[in-house]
């Protein structure tokens, strides 16, 4: 068995930087202590506590942080430890109570930082009072994206192509979204340099093969479950 | 004070402890109680018929030019004396008791003899003559200079509860069930007595066709009874019009209008200091606060004595919460008429703008209450809706009657405006006025009131503030201001007040994802 990652002065050095987040009180439950390790991975409980400036309202979720073992280099992921809200994905919430804070691939948090889980907790403190507005409005505010995997993609990939400033690279990737064709990987990059794709753009390359994978895995899976259902 | 669901929630959770401590008696009223004395504790099933006489023509009688001098005085001096008088004939007369006056109108309850419905309904109909005659005939002998009113009188016959609740030190008697809102509902538009159909109904048949039918109510055709004061005399009730003018001329000769002392109120009208001869002129907002379908809760429950109870508790809840609102806001509670609230917003008393937005902050912190506490946190009769109507105009705050039971009224046309707009309202609805409308210079509220063309006034639906404050942080999501934790008023925070301080904790919003798995 592989020793563990978390040695107590890591563990205690972990909440104090999580105790510099005001919002969140590191506490325990009446099953659980506020921290425990779990197969050498470490788990924090606390609460995310706030307070609504034009209503008083207190809203606050005890929340589970669960540290992956490849931790800084992946975020640690956030549970709602009391299962208070109903998981679904216009909730932003996975089946198993982790909040969805983020898309991966569009990289939001500072993989690697000392205060990682830091940031992601400001995360889910912003997730809290979204989630709050979404319980009584039914509507998510601000920005989020599409609930599948190709969509999240096909916008990173129209990111990516506007950052490029090149009509011929906006071209190839309208025609690449509309006829799901697969990028010549071997071919030279769509933006006239001459150069092969993948030592050009080798993220925009990267994107556009992610989201026909998913878009086709998608395509394939609704095809599936008509026939199931007709069936 | 901004409004605040944990201070509201605290202070009902209290209160609601408190009185479930003390408990509370219901009963029938019988031959040998009366309303008189009625402990905090105790509420009474009256069996009886409601009375609600109103000055019909109080509009015109506000316009008067003679009215209008002095701040109203005259006006003021007339209200108390008749009210003097109206309570006398009812009580002393008839053997009722008045319940309350509500501005120009006199709220009694007639309930003797017991048993005896016929009785009690031709009673009723000779008590609303003499009260009518009092208000179209005995005034013009005391003031011949004066505008002539008109009266309109509205009776009902049934059950109702009355209880004597309210915040410590500021108990009323209040009567609660459809017999007392149809009472008031059918004097409206007429310059007659009015009668409801269950009164009209115990009366005898020669008695009933002196009353013609209009909708569902039946309206007194005086010239078929010949002498008025005859009438009442026959029934052996001891009451003419000259004596009525002789009391009041009396009461006006106690009461010069040089010693009425009338002042511009610059901070907030307290009630309890006003009277007879002390009385406030304000720039100000009126607003009424009713809860919907209460009245018809209660009849459902006169026969449920446990859920009668929780209904009382429920009305003492929101009779609470809404003295504290008030009070939150720097306005002046006036009266709690049954299950509705009459309230007056004056401050800051030099800048009308600000003082017709604080009356609408008070709207919607009434409505917050109602939905997100009393609604979530008490559901004792399942949820309940308030209808608001708010209008702004100058107003004379006034408390009149006998010593020991002074009612506080206000006078303006503004109030008459609002309380028809909360009449016509239904449960989760706010009127306000055109021009508190354009007072308004929030833009999150200000879009949530619409026009409505057939009251003329601008009504917004299940406003709240967390509606209010839902709509404003989704709109700074949307438009990705820059977002901070604020550590001394542990709140999220948005726009320039999120940027560089120490105070803040920057936040960064993420683009949140989701799966259907």
């Amino acid at each position: 068995m592989r020793g563990t990652l978390w040695s107590a002065a890591r563990i205690d050095r972990e909440l104090t930087l999580l105790q510099d987040c005001s919002f969140f009180k590191y506490s325990g439950h009446e099953k659980y202590s506020g921290h425990e390790l779990v197969a050498g991975l470490l788990r924090i409980r606390g609460t995310i506590v706030s307070k609504e400036a034009e209503t008083g309202r207190i809203q606050s979720l005890r929340v589970r942080i669960e540290y992956p073992r490849s931790y800084p280099r992946k975020e640690p992921e956030i549970f709602d430890d009391e299962k208070r809200f109903i998981p679904s994905a216009r909730g932003h919430q996975f089946k198993d109570y982790r909040l969805c804070l983020s898309f991966p691939e569009r990289r939001e948090f500072t993989l690697g930082s000392e205060t990682l889980s830091q940031e992601v907790l400001k995360a889910s403190l912003i997730w809290l009072d979204k989630r709050n507005i979404f319980e009584r409005t039914t509507k998510w505010p601000g920005e989020a994206e599409e609930h599948n995997w190709s969509g999240p993609y096909r916008e990173l990939l129209r990111e990516e192509v506007r950052r490029c400033r090149s009509s011929s690279v906006s071209a190839w990737a309208d025609w690449v979204i509309a006829e799901l064709v697969a990028p010549n990987f071997e071919g030279r990059c769509p933006c006239l340099s001459g150069r092969p794709f993948l030592e050009c753009h080798l993220r925009l390359c990267s994107l556009a093969a992610q989201y026909l994978l998913y878009r086709c895995y998608e395509e394939e899976l609704n095809e599936h479950r008509t026939a199931i259902k007709a069936a | 004070m901004q409004w605040d669901i944990e201070r509201s929630k605290e202070r009902l959770q209290q209160e609601r402890a408190r009185i479930e401590k003390v408990g509370l008696t219901i009963s029938r009223l019988t031959r040998e109680m009366d309303l008189s004395n009625l402990s905090p504790t105790d509420a009474r099933i009256v069996h009886g018929t409601h009375l609600y006489c109103h000055i019909s023509n109080f509009g015109e009688v506000l316009d008067s030019p003679l009215m209008r001098q002095d701040d109203f005085k005259r006006l003021h001096r007339l209200l108390h004396v008749l009210r003097i008088e109206q309570r006398y004939a009812l009580q002393q007369i008839f053997g009722g008791d008045k319940i309350q006056v509500q501005g120009p109108k006199f709220h009694g309850l007639i309930y003797r003899p017991y048993d005896d419905d016929p009785a009690l309904a031709w009673k009723a109909v000779l008590a609303a003559l003499a009260l009518n005659l009092i208000v179209r005939d005995a005034i013009p002998i005391v003031w011949p200079d004066y505008p002539l009113l008109q009266a309109a009188t509205g009776i009902d016959l049934g059950d109702c509860l009355v209880a004597n609740i309210g915040a410590k030190g500021n108990r009323e008697l209040i009567s609660v069930g459809s017999a007392a809102n149809y009472a008031a509902k059918i004097l409206e538009g007429n310059d007659a007595i009015a009668v409801g159909p269950k009164l009209w109904s115990n009366l005898s048949q020669d008695r009933q066709e002196l009353f013609f039918q209009v909708g569902n109510s039946y309206v007194l055709d005086e010239s078929a009874i010949e002498d008025p004061e005859d009438a009442i005399r026959q029934d052996s009730y001891e009451w003419t019009i000259q004596g009525a003018a002789d009391r009041m001329q009396e009461t006006v000769s106690n009461l010069p209008l040089k010693e009425i002392d009338s002042s511009e109120a610059r901070v907030r009208i307290d009630f309890s200091l006003l009277g007879p001869k002390t009385m406030k002129t304000c720039s100000g907002a009126a607003l009424f606060v009713d809860v919907d379908q209460y009245s018809a809760t209660i009849d459902a429950l006169l026969e449920d004595e446990d859920r009668l109870g929780n209904a009382v508790q429920w009305l003492h809840l929101f009779r609470y919460e809404m003295q504290h609102l008030t009070a939150d806001r720097d306005a002046a509670a006036i009266q709690h008429q049954g299950d509705r609230l009459q309230a007056l917003s004056h401050l800051p008393y030099d800048d009308d703008g600000k003082a017709m937005r604080a009356a609408i902050e008070l709207c919607i912190d009434c409505n917050s209450s109602v939905e997100e506490v009393l609604n979530v946190e008490h559901p004792i009769l399942g949820p309940l809706h308030v209808s608001i109507g708010a209008s702004f105009g100058t107003t004379v705050a006034v408390r009149s009657g006998v010593r020991g039971d002074l009612d506080s009224s206000c006078l303006s046309k503004t109030i008459s405006e609002a309380e028809h707009w909360q009449m016509r309202g239904t449960g989760g609805e706010i009127a306000i006025s055109l021009k508190m409308y354009d007072a308004i210079e929030d833009e999150v509220i200000r879009d949530q009131f619409v026009l409505d063309e057939d009251k003329s006034c601008y009504v917004a639906n299940n406003l709240t503030w967390t509606k209010i404050a839902d709509i404003r942080r989704s709109r700074q999501y949307t438009s990705k201001a820059p977002v901070a934790f604020n550590k001394q008023t542990s709140s999220i925070v948005f726009g320039m007040s999120a940027r560089g301080s120490e105070d803040n904790i920057r936040l960064k919003q993420t683009r949140n994802w989701g799966i259907d798995e």
